[in-house]
Formats: C-alpha cells, sequence, structure tokens
C-alpha cells in the first residue's frame, strides 16, 4: 500500500539551507545585525518546536519566512513597548581604493537599494521581500500575509511605484 | 500565478531592475558580512538542546487582549458600578431629607437661602446637565457657580465633569455630599441627569463590538473616495481608531462636511459618520427601520487628524 511520507528536516540542514534568507530577512525589519541574529535564533527554536505541525502546504522555506515575518512584527511590538527604537546600523564604507571606484559606486547602489526597501512601510516590505526578494509566487505571498491575493496585487504596485518613485535619479 | 522569474526578461522596471532586487540585496548583505556564522548556528543547536524558549513572545491578537478593548471593559464596570451606587442612592435621599427637614438647626435659613438652585429657571437647569456633557459648553462658569452654591454644604471645588468615567466620578461624590442640602425634587433631577450621562456615554465600540463584520468602508474626502473592502488589517486598524472616542446619543445635525464615512457591516447595519465642526454617526437598521445618532463628546480635532493620517497610510 502506497503512503505518503513526509520529508525528515535536520534543523541544522535547514539553518544551513535557509539561514541567510531567516538571517536578512530579519535584519529588513529590526535593521540591527545582532537583533536579526537573535530573531534567527527565535525563528529556529520555534521550527524546531513546531516541525511536527508542518503540513506540506507550502514550502518548507515558505513556512519558515513566514515565522520569522511574524517573530519581527511580534518584537517590533514589544520593542515598541518597551520605547526602545532600533537604530540604523552605522555603515563603514571598506572600499576606498583607487581600483575600487567602480565597485563602491555598485556597493553604494546596493546599499541604497536595500535602504529605500527597508524604509518602505510594512505592508509593502512585507510584499516585496516576499515576491522579489523570497521569490514567492503572489498567491503564495497572499497566503503567508494572510491577504486576498488582489489586495497583494495592488499593495505590490503600489510598493513598486513607491520603490521607483524614491531610486528615480538616485541610481 | 507565476512567480517573478518567468516574468524576469519581460517587464523591466523602468530605471532599475526590481527583478534583479535579490541580487542587489544579497550583495549588500554579503558586503556588510550580514552572513549566518558557525558561530551563530552552534549556539542557535545548542539553544535547540537546552529547549530553550523563544525569547519573543507571540502577539496572538485576540481581540479581547487588545488594548481598546481592555479599555472599553473597564469603563464598562465602572459604568455598571457607578449606576447600582446613583440607583441605590436615590432611594435613600428621601429619608435623608425628610430627616433632615425635622432637625431645625440654626444654619437651616442660611442654608436655604443659599439654595436659591430652587428657583433657578427650568432652562438654566437644562444647561446644567448641558455642562456635564461638554466640558467646553461656554456656560460652565455659571453652572460652576452653581455647583459652588453647594459647597457650602459639601460639595468641592472639582466641577471637571466631561463624558468620561472620571469626570461622572467625580459628579457623582459631589452628589453624594450635597445631598443633605436639597430638596427631593432637585436631588431627583440632578440624579436623573446623572443617570442620563452614564447611560449616554457609549464608545463606538460599543455600537459595533466586532471589526470583522465589516465588510466594506468608504471614506469620502473632499469628493475622493477611499474603500477598504479586502483588507482586514486596514477594517481593524480604522476600527481602533474610531474605538476609543465616546459618543452620546442625539438628535440629526445637518450642516456642510468635510466627511463622510461609510461603514457597511455583514450584520446588516449600517454607520454613517459625517464630519464637520461635529462629529455624528447615524447608526441605521434596514430591516428594522431603525436610525439613531450619535454624537462625539470631544477630540472631534483629534479624530480628523487620525483620519488625515490613516488616509495618508491608504495611498
Amino acid at each position: 500500500m502506497y503512503e505518503e511520507k513526509q520529508p525528515v528536516y535536520d534543523i541544522e540542514a535547514l539553518m544551513r539551507e535557509y539561514g541567510n534568507d531567516v538571517l536578512r530577512t530579519a535584519y529588513m525589519y529590526v535593521k540591527d545585525k545582532h537583533m536579526a541574529e537573535d530573531i534567527f535564533q527565535d525563528v529556529f527554536i520555534k521550527v524546531n518546536n513546531k516541525l511536527h505541525t508542518f503540513q506540506g502546504d507550502s514550502s518548507i522555506k515558505t513556512w519558515m519566512i513566514r515565522i520569522t515575518i511574524n517573530t519581527c512584527k511580534d518584537y517590533m511590538k514589544s520593542a515598541w513597548n518597551q520605547k526602545v527604537i532600533p537604530m540604523m546600523e552605522y555603515q563603514e564604507n571598506t572600499l576606498s581604493g583607487e581600483d575600487d571606484f567602480t565597485a563602491v559606486e555598485k556597493q553604494e547602489e546596493n546599499q541604497l537599494i536595500r535602504q529605500t526597501v527597508m524604509k518602505l512601510p510594512d505592508k509593502y516590505k512585507d510584499i516585496i521581500l516576499c515576491v522579489y526578494f523570497q521569490e514567492m509566487t503572489i498567491s503564495e505571498a497572499a497566503k503567508l500575509l494572510q491577504i486576498a491575493e488582489g489586495t497583494a496585487k495592488s499593495r505590490l504596485s503600489r510598493a513598486k511605484e513607491r520603490l521607483k518613485l524614491s531610486l528615480e535619479g538616485r541610481i | 500565478m507565476d512567480s517573478y522569474k518567468d516574468n524576469r526578461n519581460k517587464k523591466p522596471f523602468d530605471d532599475f531592475e526590481i527583478e534583479n532586487l535579490k541580487d542587489h540585496l544579497n550583495t549588500s548583505f554579503d558586503y556588510d558580512n550580514i552572513i549566518v556564522s558557525e558561530e551563530l548556528i552552534q549556539k542557535t543547536k545548542k539553544a535547540i538542546e537546552a529547549g530553550e524558549a523563544p525569547k519573543i513572545k507571540e502577539d496572538k491578537n485576540q481581540p479581547g487582549k487588545h488594548p481598546v478593548f481592555r479599555i472599553a471593559q473597564v469603563a464598562a464596570a465602572v459604568i455598571v458600578i457607578l449606576a447600582g451606587i446613583t440607583v441605590a442612592q436615590n432611594g435613600f435621599i428621601k429619608k435623608d431629607i425628610v430627616s433632615e427637614q425635622s432637625a431645625e438647626t440654626a444654619d437651616q435659613s442660611e442654608i436655604e437661602e443659599k439654595f436659591s438652585l430652587k428657583s433657578v429657571p427650568s432652562e438654566e437647569n437644562e444647561n446644567t446637565k448641558q455642562y456635564s456633557l461638554d466640558s467646553t459648553s461656554p456656560s460652565v462658569g455659571e453652572d460652576e457657580s452653581s455647583y459652588d452654591i453647594a459647597v457650602g454644604a459639601g460639595i468641592t471645588g472639582n466641577t471637571d465633569n466631561s463624558a468620561n468615567g472620571a469626570g461622572v466620578d467625580n459628579g457623582t461624590a459631589s452628589m453624594e455630599d450635597a445631598r443633605i442640602d436639597i430638596t427631593s425634587e432637585e436631588t431627583s433631577s440632578m440624579f436623573a441627569a446623572e443617570n442620563e450621562i452614564i447611560q449616554e456615554s457609549i464608545l463606538f465600540t460599543d455600537l459595533l463590538p466586532v471589526y470583522d463584520t465589516i465588510t466594506k468602508i468608504t471614506i469620502n474626502r473632499n469628493n475622493i473616495n477611499y474603500e477598504i473592502e479586502d483588507s482586514l488589517s486596514d477594517k481593524k486598524d480604522f476600527y481602533d481608531l474610531l474605538g476609543g472616542f465616546s459618543l452620546t446619543n442625539g438628535e440629526n445635525i445637518s450642516g456642510s462636511i468635510n466627511y463622510v464615512i461609510k461603514i457597511e457591516t455583514s450584520v446588516k447595519q449600517l454607520y454613517t459618520i459625517t464630519i464637520n465642526d461635529s462629529v455624528q454617526i447615524i447608526s441605521e437598521e434596514p430591516q428594522n427601520n431603525q436610525t439613531k445618532y450619535y454624537h462625539l463628546t470631544n477630540g472631534s480635532d483629534v479624530l480628523m487628524s487620525r483620519l488625515d493620517e490613516f488616509i495618508a497610510a491608504l495611498d
């Protein structure tokens, strides 16, 4: 008789495969490397505790990103309640050699794009990160964010418009 | 549904290729060394093995846990207690006054003289009631003096009777002190006014207890319509925005309007909020052919500025 087998996930393997996605998504919300690392740890504790409840309705990565975004939002709420406002980290530019001019320029452009995405209101940042950073489909993103697909589409369109306005003439 | 990858070569994003956002972000993260380190993996593994609980508590966002609901619950409890006390006092006051009248003291004539409140025309009594409902009423000074007469018999100087729970509370305490010096007729009319305040002061959350019955919100500002239909979070935000303002029953007020907000619900109730100098909420139950009017007791400026912020966030 055929039995559908649930894949067995090893937590360390998940950390190695999706760790950067979790850490970087967290960073986009909390804007601080150390806080992002704390969230990374919390996310994988939760993943480990709830792994048995994962039904496989979405990919394991989507499920983990959902936990990450929710954890970040919970953190932001608790930080707000405690009047702790995360500061943007000071970014030291270490590329200063003459030959590195193009690399510096490129890096500045990447930084600018990252900062612009980070400054978006949460509802726009959510959809942009899901679709363009985590490569989800609109319907996956809508499901993750618990919004209607139509809303996800219109938010994505508005988010792109905002990004475009913010970056226009700067890159 | 196609992922962005499928459309990658179809639709470039004008000035910068948003489809390449992942590459831009990852390059930037690599550069800033925002990378999962071996140390972080080992630290997390140890935490898991030690059975550590997550540091950040989950916010289940239960409606009953929301601060607005908690405040509403406390306010409701206070109102019920005050109403109980007031009703109980009404029963005893007549007795108190009769015993006071029988004991003729040297001060009696003086007190009666002070209580020229008896001869205050009914229109003025109406003002006193209005003052209790609206602390910004221009008749405050006049009413304060009316209360000051009673102060001679025990009322303290605190006459800041707004429509909130604290204001009502002060008013009730003051009334209690004054009861021996006023006639039963005056007492009943004052307590009736007080009861009226207690009964009439309500929150929007009393009119519509749960936000997820809202099917559609239409905001018309300067002839521009904003609609909220799909987003539950926007509906909740809007509901929270209205929830904290206290309202009183009233009559229909017409006039020029800056905002018209229509809230449609799945429970066949329609709320129309009109805002000009004052804020009016019209609650309609078409099935029962019932229409009620409510007015914001104060804070219309605050409500308008919050609405502006809310609309700005919708854009």
